[in-house]
């Protein structure tokens, strides 16, 4: 069975978004192999004038209406969604979708004002997305699948200047980070490998 | 009093943001400087921060001054100073930068190019529903579940430590203290420090004495002398000093 044809399949009858571990285990495909026909589904979904569109998050994927029709959508749901936010959440919702994962000590260093309130706020509404580290201070942020349906995008490399923020020498040299782990960490990274991985790491300069 | 309106959750920086662009100033560490007093008088004067929040906006106040007093006194700053104070203009930068963002991503919200994930048809709805509610096994009376409630109250430790509660009290005014002594002075021509002090009952009152003579110091209604250190301070009147000169 070719793998697209399967993977649409699957966004079909999902309900919910579907990580790419998941499309992993059911495919019984390596990851790059499953990356790519996702790339190509999506691609012909906004390439051709369809009503649907494969959105990514954080490496999880859901099928969704194509934003051209999201007026009809919308009163056909019943949907009462305004996406009007207020300027603190857009501003956070913001550095968030640009410089996720983030740390709630970074986002602070750059809005300049404690964030705990804002934060739980987010969480609450689904606009964000909240990823546990081993403290509470290493609890890293990202927005969720639902924030980015409200942008009518298909991922969040489609926002304008995208690439700039997300790897910007000088604001990593501001928000003070030197942890190479960070910067190695890759999105939607299952949490036991990246465990291992930093386990490994602390190995490695043990020895050193 | 100048005419911003600044969203109560937004923060320092956006208030200095504001600011600097209201004055069309670039954002260096020399126009920080400028604007410190207009900082200082608004959070002085604004109602809209909130308490939670106001220990952001003193702290952006104390190093809004510490650049000030750098831009007065330069010979007194280290290059290190510098660096930390360069540091403010570039995080006010990046902030400015993202702010920037935020209103192109408000714009592409704004056109309400929303999509739609499947909903979940109501049957199904109904099944989940179902499966997340909570079926106790057979066996369970409500007075078991009265007493495991019990159980689960009596685990609970209250703390009952009391935090200490202290607030400074009012008692000296500085403001009264300046007429006080501004009184005796114009009766005498040289007065000694522990004389004013004589009716002063608690430390606060002496801080409070003291820093009203130092206020009258800088307004040049009085000098002050001090012969060794710790020793008496003898107060004279300014004027007085100036006719007998």
């Amino acid at each position: 069975m070719e793998l697209k044809n399967l993977l649409e399949s699957l966004f079909f009858v999902s309900y919910r978004p579907l990580t790419i571990k998941e499309l992993v285990d059911f495919s019984k495909k390596d990851l790059l192999e499953v990356e790519e026909a996702i790339k190509e589904l999506s691609e012909e979904y906004s390439n051709n004038n369809r009503g649907l569109r494969i959105i990514e998050n954080n490496k999880k994927y859901q099928m969704a209406s194509s934003p051209e029709n999201a007026k009809l959508i919308q009163a056909f749901l019943q949907s009462e969604v305004s996406g009007e936010l207020t300027p603190a959440s857009l501003e956070t919702l913001t550095i968030i979708a640009y410089r996720g994962p983030i740390k709630k000590i970074e986002l602070e260093k750059i809005r300049g004002i404690n964030c705990s309130l804002i934060l739980r706020n987010l969480l609450i509404k689904g606009l964000i997305e909240e990823k546990a580290g081993r403290e509470d201070d290493d609890n890293e942020y990202v927005v969720s699948l639902e924030f980015v349906k409200f942008l009518g995008i298909d991922n969040l490399k489609d926002l304008p200047e995208y690439e700039k923020f997300n790897k910007n020498e000088e604001i990593d040299k501001l928000l003070g980070k030197t942890d190479p782990l960070w910067q190695s960490a890759i999105l939607g990274e299952d949490e036991e490998e990246k465990e291992k991985k930093e386990e490994e790491a602390d190995e490695d300069s043990l020895d050193n | 009093m100048m005419t911003i309106n600044i969203d109560k959750f937004s923060g320092p920086l956006s208030l200095l943001l504001q600011i600097i662009e209201k004055e069309e100033l670039d954002i260096t560490s020399v126009n920080l400087a400028k604007i410190a007093d207009e900082y200082l008088e608004y959070i002085k004067k604004s109602e809209e921060i909130r308490p939670e929040a106001m220990a952001d906006f003193l702290l952006m106040a104390a190093k809004l001054l510490y650049i000030k007093s750098k831009a007065l006194l330069p010979y007194l700053f280290s290059e290190e100073d510098q660096a930390e104070l360069d540091d403010l203009a570039g995080k006010l930068k990046m902030y400015k930068d993202f702010v920037h963002l935020s209103q192109k991503v408000n714009k592409i919200i704004g056109r309400k190019r929303f999509s739609f994930f499947r909903s979940l048809p109501k049957s199904g709805r109904r099944l989940n529903i179902l499966s997340d509610c909570f079926f106790p096994p057979k066996n369970v009376s409500t007075d078991v579940l009265w007493t495991e409630f019990k159980k689960v109250l009596e685990n609970i430790n209250f703390l009952e430590e009391e935090l200490e509660k202290k607030t400074i009290l009012d008692e000296v005014k500085i403001e009264d203290r300046i007429v006080f002594i501004k009184n005796i002075i114009s009766q005498k021509i040289k007065i000694n420090f522990s004389n004013i002090l004589r009716e002063a009952v608690s430390r606060t009152e002496i801080i409070v004495n003291f820093l009203a003579i130092l206020e009258l110091v800088k307004q040049k209604e009085i000098i002050f002398t001090q012969d060794d250190l710790f020793g008496e301070i003898f107060l004279e009147s300014y004027q007085e000093l100036e006719i007998i000169n």
